[in-house]
């Protein structure tokens, strides 16, 4: 598997499993652990102890596993589906805390007419960080569903799938999502696009 | 470019994709502690199984709640579905009845899933469904895997008092809590208001301004209770029967002081027929007429043990289970005796064999059809904290039922919640150490061995919280879980713990116990520590 290969390019190989050699995460582990830091750390707005945690949890996870993939090459794809399942409960958590425990005022309402999206320089490292800034700010269901559709690059039916909601409801709630996430880019960036 | 409207947003959000997948490595430090937790884990894990498949074993009985969206489907598909579902109610309880469904102790694991379906439980009667909830621990059955997390609540407050629901009991169309409004008033045991509500509505039907020990029997439409109250140094106990609907008092006849235990269950009056039998802590039994109160008989327990720690006394003996003709009864003196049930004679035969240390244990009894489970909680001692009580190790015993010979004997984690134990199989909530995540264990009841040596659940979402409630549903390998964090899951057992839903029940953070979820027509009934139940219907 090329070290280029993207998370969503890894997922559409992410279907081999079966018994699997548990002695084998020596193999996998250093190859594995700066993929699933990365993938994490630019999730969870920058927190590094949450991903921390999360990678943690990924591979604790993958090695107490009783099933796993048989194929050395579907090992990555494994582990970042195990990943995506770990972020999502960590933004349920979140929506949980804010739903019970928060501000009763419902963040999701914000609707404002923001700019579009602009093109965006990717390479650019401010760039890149007002993403993962703004991405932060979102209420997590809609930060979880621009996540996978976008950032992942899962189908609509996937991120409805791994977002326990029906295809219908992922489609407003990202409907909601881009409104809100051009919103708060446009707000913390000033840019226009 | 400053469009005010936005250009295909889809469009535009997809250059994100593949952006944010670089690799970054982390810290040192933690790559390392990771790397050993790593191989730590790999090490300690057991021997590789061959994936169980579990596709097949899901019950296709659901209910089903067809969102709005669903209403032109075709008619066809729901008769059918109902047709399919009909038929397999019809199967499991003919397998309940007249196949008597056959174990062994070499039974395959997959077993032990069959057996949460417990059909002998949904096909039984009213009344000896309300037995089995009691002698069993808190186990409903219903079939639905999942529920929204869309609810309204039935305020139990009244005059803005906060009122502490301790266990929810389900019955017809029924709910009876016990609660208080204030903790401690009995040292660490808890004396409960008992209230009934209708479920569907939440409207408070009747409510008791006397103190019974929490745990009830529900039966006939009468509820059962221990009321318990003092006059000077004296405490006096009658079992007190209710009607259910309305609150009515049917009979009140003293007894003994009857056992509450550190934790209440498998204590409490047990109605089996038109017969209800209540322990004191002594294992003095009474058999009283369900419907009169009358009295037919009294069997004189043993001589009192009184463990004592943070100066509280606690009761030994009391815990009671049916079976058959017999009834089982543990003793003040930590032994168990096995009694006629029509005049509360000694059966002989029946005698603990050395090899368990009863001496000074607190023991509840559950009961599985093939054998008897016995609880020993070890020995109260006092806490650090110059309140808590804490417990020496815990033991799970299965006993020969005819004889008293010991089938096994299995040490218990440090419990975290309350056990559920049913014929195949025993799910255990209980953590390693003191700030480890609580862990869901599965022993196989036959052999009391563990399952996939140790099969044992690290449910991520429970890092914070002290204890558990549980429910076993059944139809489904599903079990319903309720943290003191107020997070509700909804979990498959197999092979893995999975949650399927999750929502949070409580209204503010806190971490006290909350109880076991019930199951009613086919919704998820919760209490919060507001006072208030919140119902959950359940869906696809």
């Amino acid at each position: 598997m090329s070290a280029a290969m993207s998370v969503s390019e890894i997922d559409a190989d992410q279907e081999t499993t079966g018994s699997r050699d548990p002695t084998d995460a020596a193999a996998w582990f250093d190859d594995a652990l700066p993929r699933l830091f990365g993938y994490f750390i630019s999730r969870v707005g920058g927190r590094v102890a949450v991903a921390e945690d999360l990678t943690q949890e990924t591979m604790l996870a993958a090695v107490r596993s009783e099933t796993g993939p048989d194929d050395a090459d579907a090992i990555l794809p494994w582990l970042f589906g195990i990943a995506r399942h770990k972020l999502m409960d960590h933004y349920r958590r979140l929506d949980r805390e804010r739903r019970h425990f928060g501000p009763p005022s419902d963040p999701e309402d914000i609707l404002a007419s923001a700019p579009a999206l602009p093109d965006l320089d990717l390479d650019a490292l401010h760039v890149r960080d007002a993403i993962i800034a703004t991405l932060d700010k979102l209420p997590p269901r809609q930060r979880g569903a621009l996540v996978l559709r976008y950032i992942d690059g899962c189908d609509v039916p996937a991120t409805a799938a791994l977002l326990d909601t029906t295809i219908h409801a992922a489609e407003s709630l990202l409907a909601r999502a881009r409104v809100s996430f051009r919103d708060h880019y446009h707000a913390l960036t000033g840019e226009d696009a | 470019m400053t469009p005010t409207q936005p250009r295909d947003d889809d469009r535009d959000f997809a250059q994100l994709t593949g952006a944010f997948d670089r690799p970054i490595a982390p810290s040192p430090s933690f790559a390392e502690r990771l790397r050993s937790q790593v191989h730590a884990a790999e090490r300690s894990r057991p021997a590789m199984t061959p994936p169980t498949p579990i596709t097949a074993q899901r019950a296709p009985v659901r209910i089903t709640h067809a969102p709005a969206s669903r209403k032109r489907r075709w008619k066809g598909a729901h008769l059918l579905e109902v047709a399919a579902a009909v038929l397999l109610v019809a199967a499991m309880a003919f397998g309940a009845f007249f196949l008597n469904v056959r174990r062994s102790d070499d039974a395959p694991e997959t077993s032990r899933l069959a057996a949460l379906a417990s059909p002998e439980a949904s096909a039984m009667p009213a009344s000896d469904a309300a037995t089995l909830s009691r002698m069993n621990g808190p186990a409903w059955y219903f079939p639905a895997p999942a529920f929204d997390a869309t609810s309204y609540t039935l305020s139990t407050l009244v005059d803005d008092q906060r009122y502490t629901i301790r266990s929810i009991q389900a019955y017809g169309d029924y709910l009876v809590q016990t609660g208080d409004f204030s903790e401690g008033d009995y040292g660490d045991t808890h004396h409960s208001l008992l209230w009934v509500t209708d479920a569907s509505t939440g409207d408070v039907l009747w409510d008791t301004s006397e103190h019974f020990i929490p745990n009830i029997a529900i039966a006939n439409d009468t509820v059962y209770g221990v009321q318990v109250s003092t006059m000077g140094d004296r405490v006096i106990a009658k079992l007190v029967a209710m009607s259910l609907p309305t609150g009515k008092r049917l009979f009140s006849e003293p007894v003994l002081l009857v056992a509450e235990g550190p934790d209440g269950e498998g204590l409490g009056p047990v109605v089996v027929g038109d017969t209800v039998y209540v322990a004191d802590t002594m294992g003095t039994t009474y058999a009283l007429d369900a419907t009169t109160g009358e009295q037919r008989w009294v069997s004189e327990g043993e001589k009192r043990v009184t463990p004592m720690a943070n100066g509280l006394t606690y009761t030994a003996g009391g815990s009671m289970v049916a079976d058959g003709d017999a009834l089982f009864v543990v003793t003040g003196d930590n032994t168990i005796r096995k009694l006629q049930r029509s005049d509360g004679s000694t059966i002989e035969g029946f005698e603990i064999a050395s090899g368990v240390d009863f001496e000074t244990s607190l023991i509840t009894l559950y009961h599985t059809g093939d054998a008897l489970i016995a609880r020993a909680q070890g020995d109260p001692t006092s806490g650090s904290d110059g309140g808590a009580v804490q417990m020496t190790p815990e033991t799970l015993v299965s006993l020969d039922p005819a004889t008293g010979e010991i089938n096994w004997s299995r040490p218990l984690p440090e419990i975290a919640g309350n056990i559920i134990v049913m014929d195949d199989l025993s799910i255990v909530p209980g953590r390693p150490a003191e700030t480890d995540p609580i862990e869901l264990q599965l022993l196989n009841t036959f052999v009391g061995s563990w399952f996939s040596g140790g099969n044992v659940a690290h449910i991520s979402d429970l890092s914070t919280a002290r204890t558990v409630a549980i429910s076993a549903t059944g139809s489904h390998e599903t079990l319903l879980m309720l943290d003191s964090d107020g997070l509700l899951q909804v979990l498959d057992l197999s092979p893995h713990f999975v949650t399927v839903q999750s929502t949070n029940v409580r209204s503010t953070p806190g971490e006290g116990a909350l109880p076991p979820p019930v199951v009613l027509n086919g919704k998820v009934y919760v209490a919060n520590e507001a006072g208030r139940i919140i119902v959950l219907t359940p869906n696809e």
